[in-house]
């Protein structure tokens, strides 16, 4: 189950955080979002959000200007721990039977470029920034044949392990990791536009949208926006509920159930 | 028409839920039963995590069975005999959420949800086909011999001898409790009020006459799955008060259709019909058991 939930408080100080930042600007770029925060109500089927800037005039004698840009996008959601389990037959019957733990799994993660990622820059460069799928850095915590810890850089060879692989590939497959290489359009020499899709299963937390600019390999820009993902209505108050009082959630469920029950049966009597 | 339920943190569509719950509300009013072990399944194959599944099931059934034993209060229900099975339930229920919260622990309480439904409506489905298939070919040769007011089993002579007058019994306390407890626990793991393995029981090993033990059975079942709902929803937060709701209201408008058809059906073929269903849920689960998953890896939250 997933845990994050932003008070009002939150929000207010997102609001302002937004305000302070807004428009974003760092050394030649700009970009913004068309929307900071996203609310998730009774009708929540997932939402769009373009996130958009422009390429500003950047003074480096040691480019050639006539060198092209390139623009890399992503979208972090706050991370959780997450097991992953293996199954294996016993007696016939699917089971789960390893698991290895990974202590930093963003609940949403999506990247686009504007051209391949290998082609823009070094895997140095974009493993230190966890620049696409294969460069996440999910820091296997434990694993229950008896390995322990294995944080930060050592952690790198054990990611290629089959158990991050499936981790990768289940969250791909419900649209919760995207990788879209090509996909941010320029418009003319320094627009440029990209359009992220959260599905309707996003965790609510707070979300990071961190746009690179980068030109012959090297980083030159780098612009970060919060996004913030919550419940809103009566969809956080149940949430809430359930989660701080669960006590009273549970008795206030059985009641409204009795209530249903009695409505039911004074409704149908048969007589 | 997408529905975001809240602790589930699924969207769903919700003529897809109000289908499943008219459905099955159908089927129990036709068959007499509460339904939570068809639900709880469906719940599973629409994409509902089998823990949350299981926790609100428990609390539709509250819902079900509470209409229900209004519905009997007057005539049919032995209050003691259901106290004395409610005390049971209690513990079994306690015990078998707190087992529900360790197997989750573990990663294996999709497994043990499974399974539990694989035995439980293996048994049951196949003793009721076999029985309402014999009914079938003696209700041709029936004649009306006079039976004793019930057959005297040896756990009957157990100690702690109760008094129980609407059924007319004076038996040991022991083995109603047992049928408590274990319907109980079975409520906790499968979200089920547990009605179809403990009518037969009260019938067959405590020999309570038919009248009372519908009304009975209702009401154990109404406080134990209200237990067993603030147990899920305190230690699990498997609850989910939207789909819960989605579901009774529309299990209550079904169950009407179902209990007006079933008046023209027999006993026996009702009975045959409902033994057929069972397994062929059990069959469903235990393919899901045994067929070669699409991917071998499984993930869930730390906790889940």
């Amino acid at each position: 189950m997933r845990r994050h939930r932003s008070g009002p408080g939150l929000l207010a100080a997102a609001l302002l955080f937004c305000l302070a930042c807004l428009p974003a600007r760092a050394q030649g770029l700009v970009t913004s979002l068309s929307e900071h925060l996203v609310s998730i109500t009774s009708s929540f089927t997932g939402d769009n959000i373009l996130v958009f800037g422009a390429v500003g005039e950047i003074d480096d004698p040691r480019m050639s200007p006539f060198e092209k840009y390139d623009v890399v996008i992503v979208v972090r959601g706050p991370v959780e721990p997450v097991t992953v389990w293996r199954k294996g037959r016993v007696a016939g019957i699917w089971a789960n039977q390893k698991s290895v733990t990974f202590r930093n799994v963003p609940g949403f993660y999506a990247v686009a470029t504007t051209s391949p990622l290998r082609e823009i820059a070094r895997e140095s460069l974009l493993s230190r920034h966890q620049l696409g799928l294969d460069y996440l850095d999910l820091a296997r915590a434990r694993a229950d044949d008896g390995e322990q810890d294995a944080p930060g850089r050592e952690a790198r060879d054990l990611q290629a392990g089959p158990f991050q692989a499936a981790l990768i590939r289940n969250r791909q497959r419900t649209a919760l990791y995207l990788e879209e290489e090509g996909a941010i359009s320029f418009l003319g020499d320094r627009l440029f536009r990209w359009t992220v899709s959260l599905p309707a299963t996003v965790p609510v937390g707070n979300y990071k949208v961190e746009v690179y600019l980068l030109r012959g390999g090297q980083v030159v820009a780098a612009q970060f926006s919060p996004l913030f993902v919550y419940k809103a209505g009566l969809e956080r108050r149940i949430y809430g509920f359930a989660y701080d009082w669960p006590f009273f959630y549970g008795i206030a469920a059985v009641l409204i159930a009795l209530g249903a029950g009695w409505l039911a049966n004074a409704v149908f009597r048969e007589d | 028409m997408q529905i975001y339920l809240p602790v589930a943190e699924l969207s769903v569509n919700i003529f897809l839920l109000l289908g499943m719950g008219a459905a099955v509300g159908f089927l129990s009013g036709l068959f007499g039963v509460g339904g939570g072990f068809l639900m709880t399944p469906l719940l599973i194959f629409a994409g509902v995590p089998p823990a949350v599944a299981v926790g609100t099931e428990a609390n539709q059934i509250v819902a079900a069975s509470f209409s229900g034993v209004l519905a009997h209060w007057k005539r049919a229900v032995d209050f003691k005999m259901g106290l004395v099975l409610l005390a049971g339930g209690a513990v079994g229920s306690t015990v078998g959420v707190f087992v529900f919260s360790f197997l989750r622990g573990l990663g294996q309480i999709d497994l043990a949800i499974s399974l539990a439904y694989v035995l439980f409506l293996g048994t049951v489905g196949a003793l009721m086909l076999v029985e309402s298939v014999n009914a079938m070919r003696q209700s041709a040769q029936m004649e009306g011999g006079r039976r004793k007011l019930h057959r005297h089993l040896w756990m009957h002579g157990l100690p702690f001898r109760m008094r129980f007058r609407k059924s007319r019994l004076y038996i040991s306390a022991i083995p109603v409790l047992a049928i408590g407890l274990v319907v109980g626990f079975l409520a906790a793991i499968m979200g089920v009020g547990g009605g179809f393995i403990m009518v037969p029981a009260m019938i067959y090993l405590l020999g309570m006459p038919t009248n009372v033990v519908i009304g009975t059975s209702l009401f154990q079942i109404t406080f134990v799955t209200a237990l067993t709902t603030v147990l899920h929803a305190v230690t699990n937060q498997t609850v989910d008060v939207v789909l819960a709701l989605i579901l009774l209201a529309s299990a209550v408008i079904g169950a009407q259709f179902g209990a007006r058809l079933s008046g023209r059906l027999r006993g026996e073929q009702l009975r045959g019909l409902l033994a057929l269903l069972v397994l062929l849920v059990c069959a469903r689960l235990a393919y899901g058991l045994v067929a070669t998953p699409d991917d071998l890896f499984v993930i869930s939250g730390v906790g889940d």
